[in-house]
């Protein structure tokens, strides 16, 4: 049986390899990183942490109440 | 019927109490704040996640909230009721010292990728996330507060890389008083503090054109140039304010391109400007009594309060720009 990956782990996970590997093109001079990428790139990654959790724990509550 | 008649239904008495502020077991990602104020409230936590972590960019507003509630708040037991607290010294020993240890790493980070250590913070936050990933397949959920380090690195990191701030230059305060051409270098730079490069002393009876750079890390830099000289500036301003006599520009990645060609057998200056976070200013005097930047609001270009000053400043600015120069 194969076992589900923790969801919030993961996509925080992706979320950090996605905006470390931002910063390495940055300091490398293969991007110039501005605020303005740099800002929605923060959110999105605070978003999409915010929103797995979240969506974890309902599925944890679901099963409970089954 | 009066209010107090007691044959009429009371519909207080049956009324649900008030729920009570207390910190969730269920729904939390950190502490349960968040999760507590949503069921509180009656509304969804991801209002109050999103307002906290936005206030965490205000001052960190957010962030002493959250402690404080960390701290202040207890938590409910599963049916609504408050849980007994146990706090014990080696509990609030281990927050402190976590969030001594999260602002080492904030400023810390950021210090490291201006004095030009930025791959490896590059490095750390993609090891965390690779770790992050590994231990999701592996089910392990303790892995999930290794994002809290991450970001603390990443933030800082991502502000110092976006506003370019570098330290290269060193820090302090810079004045330079150059008055003849030929001990006049290409440029100035500074990693942070206060470049002051005043040229009003310079021989401008050459009419050819001056060109110098200005790179600064993160703090202020002010030009002064005589009236007579005809000043073009390209500034590309991370995070911060130009004004050039008397002309502004404001916000994050403030790309500006105000170059002017002087009239023929008029002095010109052209400067290059590249400053990571903070003022700069071209001026033709020191203000008056010594008037801090951007006070009175006098660098509102379109407003009510802008004075006579800038406007004056601004005409001399153009006049010596152009062909009648009388």
């Amino acid at each position: 049986m194969s076992r589900r990956p923790d969801l919030p782990a993961l996509v925080a996970g992706l979320a950090l390899l996605a905006l470390g590997a931002l910063l390495l093109l940055d300091r490398v001079d293969a991007l110039e990183l501005r605020f303005g990428v740099l800002t929605p790139a923060l959110l999105a990654v605070c978003g999409a942490i915010l929103l797995a959790t979240g969506l974890d724990n309902r599925n944890r509550e679901d099963e409970r109440e089954r | 019927m009066t209010p107090t008649d007691p044959a009429e239904p009371s519909t207080v008495a049956s009324a649900p109490p008030p729920r009570r502020f207390l910190r969730s077991q269920d729904d939390r990602v950190l502490g349960g704040v968040a999760g507590g104020l949503g069921r509180a409230f009656g509304v969804d936590a991801i209002i109050f996640r999103i307002t906290l972590a936005v206030l965490v960019f205000a001052g960190g507003v957010g962030l002493l909230a959250y402690v404080a509630a960390l701290l202040i708040v207890s938590s409910d037991d599963g049916t609504g009721q408050p849980a007994p607290r146990v706090v014990t010294w080696r509990t609030a020993a281990v927050w402190v010292a976590l969030l001594i240890g999260a602002g080492l790493g904030f400023w810390g980070s950021a210090w490291a990728t201006a004095a030009g250590g930025g791959v490896l913070v590059a490095f750390v936050v993609l090891a965390l996330g690779a770790a992050l990933v590994v231990a999701a397949f592996r089910g392990d959920k303790r892995a999930r507060w290794l994002a809290v380090p991450a970001l603390v690195l990443a933030f800082p990191a991502g502000f110092v890389s976006a506003a370019d701030i570098s330290l290269d230059g060193g820090l302090g305060e810079r004045t330079h008083h150059p008055t003849g051409r030929d001990r006049l270098p290409t440029g100035y730079r500074l990693g942070a503090g206060e470049l002051v490069v005043d040229l009003r002393d310079l021989d401008w009876r050459d009419d050819r054109r001056v060109v110098l750079d200005l790179d600064v890390g993160m703090g202020h830099a002010v030009v002064y140039v005589p009236e007579a000289v005809c000043v073009g500036v390209r500034s590309d301003i991370g995070a911060g304010h130009a004004d050039v006599l008397g002309r502004d520009a404001a916000g994050v990645d403030v790309e500006h391109d105000a170059t002017r060609e002087p009239p023929a057998g008029a002095p010109g200056l052209t400067l290059d400007v590249r400053m990571g976070m903070g003022a700069f200013e071209v001026l033709h005097r020191p203000r008056d009594g010594g008037r801090e930047f951007g006070a009175n609001g006098d660098f509102d270009d379109h407003g009510e309060r802008e004075s006579a000053d800038r406007r004056e400043v601004r005409r001399v600015a153009d006049r010596a720009c152009s062909q009648d120069r009388s």
